[in-house]
């Protein structure tokens, strides 16, 4: 065997840049059987609990109304599991394998390396929630619901369900990314991200402390606009819908300001 | 050419890395010699930026790691077996680092070929035997083609086939005019692969020398070794020629202040028959135990030769 052979393939132009470290990352992701299972996951979850909502005889223009985006979204309570876990995952993995040294020996850069994971872990979540939103819509669509459920797209409400819904899910797989490379432990971080993804749930009637956590985000921006209505007139809160999208935003650069600053600090 | 300027590496009150100063120069294959635990990995570490030294500098090729334009074509570095996601496959591994550079796929296949892991390729690395996982380090080493190349423990794990192919790979690589820098615990390997020598004991530097010369300045270096059938009589007139003798064995003498042909010609004079005799060559070993033996001197310890002997 010839050790040195002239080598082939290298670049005509040589360096390290965004768009080449985003390429390494997203392909090196999507390489992982964890990031397939996530993805499908997030989808079949979602399918299921619209599924199993759209039995439900509360759906209808006596009850929930009918209104197509609120029974495909209204459960990514659920549905942004597996994606908690794929951002957790994404950020804390490397440094609990060791594949870390190798990474950032080839990005020397350190924030690069952490820009391109967000850039792909947002990108990740983005096509599970618009993955999770066709396949559940089209499965109501089909089924006996399908001809009283409300399509339009252009009214308020559903724009904010399915567009702040899915804003929300690409944020928490943001914050769990941020979480993971600051704890560097995946299975730390996937519980601190439960906890705060389903906090909700144990602090309904304390809004006005859950308005200002992660968590208050997806419930909110996913109601119907009589919730909306309902928890305003309370007077306890003061974000509404995407006031608690962007709550979620700040805790999500929070996260990756803090796991930046330990990964540019601290040794691998 | 790496440059290592005063490196020091503290973790709270322990030293790993105390003021190390070498040169690694092009064109040879430079061994780093240590116990476990002499701040080797340490040292590595801090070249390629992953850790960050307390004091002191390190930079490659004129300029520090963390500034070189395409790192990996301008070093290769493998670090210890444990930086690869097992879940990888080595192809999805190599790919991962090809793309940052914008390193085609035919690069990575042909890595994967240098290294002979095509048949195991697409598989995932956790279930790769140790041999295969420091295959894997070599080819990432090589994606770049990088004029330098660091190694840490590169021939650890590997069956005797490996080890060939490593040894032949570093030479060709140094003749080619790159700069090897490889470390090792095991003074037999570099013994055979390495031109040079860095060795580091508890952190501090010991030698950065040629092999030939700290081998030579050994302590049995240059004796002259006989066997003979009187031994005692020819101890005798070459004691009373100037040298000096010991008996390791009834009939085997080890004889300095004399050289070979001077033994020979001293026994024909005596007319004693000579079984054996030749001048006894050090070996890194040696060298190396002399190294730590004063090391424990200066530190009026014996917790230095304790490490010295655990690791024989």
């Amino acid at each position: 065997m010839t050790a040195v052979v002239a080598a082939t393939g290298l670049p005509s132009s040589a360096g390290v840049h965004l768009g080449r470290v985003l390429r390494s990352e997203w392909g090196k992701s999507w390489g992982l059987r964890s990031t397939r299972w996530a993805v499908a996951a997030t989808v079949a979850i979602n399918a299921s609990m619209a599924l199993l909502m759209s039995l439900d005889s509360l759906v209808g223009a006596e009850g929930y109304g009918n209104s197509l985006a609120y029974v495909v979204a209204g459960n990514f309570l659920f549905a942004q599991l597996p994606l908690l876990v794929y951002g957790a995952l994404m950020g804390a993995g490397e440094f609990s394998t060791g594949s870390a040294a190798s990474t950032l020996s080839a990005v020397p850069r350190r924030g690069l390396v952490l820009l391109a994971k967000t850039l792909t872990a947002a990108g990740t979540a983005a096509v599970a929630a618009i993955a999770a939103v066709v396949v559940s819509a089209a499965i109501l669509l089909v089924g006996p619901l399908g001809p009283d459920l409300h399509v339009a797209l252009d009214d308020g409400q559903s724009v904010r369900i399915l567009v702040g819904g899915a804003v929300t899910l690409v944020l928490l797989a943001v914050l769990a990314l941020g979480v993971g490379a600051l704890l560097r432990r995946p299975l730390v971080a996937i519980a601190v991200m439960f906890a705060l993804g389903m906090s909700e749930l144990a602090l309904i009637g304390a809004d006005a402390v859950a308005q200002w956590l992660p968590g208050h985000a997806l419930l909110a921006v996913t109601a119907l606009n009589e919730f909306v209505d309902l928890v305003a007139s309370m007077g306890t809160t003061v974000v509404g819908p995407w006031g608690s999208v962007g709550v979620l935003g700040a805790w999500a650069l929070l996260a990756l300001l803090l796991a930046g600053a330990r990964l540019r600090r601290s040794d691998v | 050419m790496i440059e290592v300027t005063d490196l020091t590496k503290r973790y709270g009150s322990t030293t790993a890395v105390n003021g190390l100063t070498f040169t690694v120069s092009p064109g040879a294959v430079t061994g780093f010699l240590g116990p476990n635990g002499a701040g080797k990995s340490t040292t590595m570490r801090m070249i390629v930026g992953l850790a960050r030294p307390s004091a002191g500098t390190a930079t490659v090729n004129g300029h520090r790691y963390a500034d070189l334009r395409a790192p990996l074509q301008e070093v290769g570095v493998m670090l210890d077996g444990r930086s690869v996601h097992p879940g990888r496959t080595a192809y999805g591994h190599l790919m991962g680092l090809a793309r940052t550079h914008g390193i085609g796929r035919a690069r990575v296949r042909q890595v994967i070929g240098l290294a002979g892991l095509e048949s195991v390729a697409r598989r995932r690395v956790g279930g790769y035997s140790l041999g295969m996982t420091q295959r894997l380090g070599v080819a990432a080493a090589l994606l770049g083609d990088p004029p330098t190349l660091i190694l840490d423990e590169p021939v650890n794990g590997l069956d005797p086939d490996g080890v060939l192919w490593i040894r032949n790979l570093l030479r060709t690589l140094a003749d080619d005019g790159r700069t090897v820098f490889l470390s090792s615990h095991l003074m037999a390997e570099l013994a055979e692969c390495a031109d040079r020598v860095v060795v580091i004991g508890r952190g501090r530097l010991l030698a950065d020398d040629d092999l030939a010369t700290l081998v030579a300045r050994t302590a049995r270096s240059g004796l002259v070794r006989v066997r003979t059938t009187e031994a005692d009589r020819l101890a005798g007139s070459l004691t009373a020629a100037g040298a000096s003798t010991r008996a390791v064995a009834a009939d085997t003498l080890e004889v300095s202040g004399m050289d070979a042909g001077a033994v020979g010609a001293a026994a024909a004079a005596l007319g004693v028959a000579v079984l054996e005799l030749g001048t006894v060559a050090g070996t890194l070993e040696e060298a190396y135990l002399d190294l730590t033996a004063d090391a424990v001197e200066y530190g009026g310890q014996q917790r230095a030769r304790a490490t010295v002997q655990a690791e024989r």
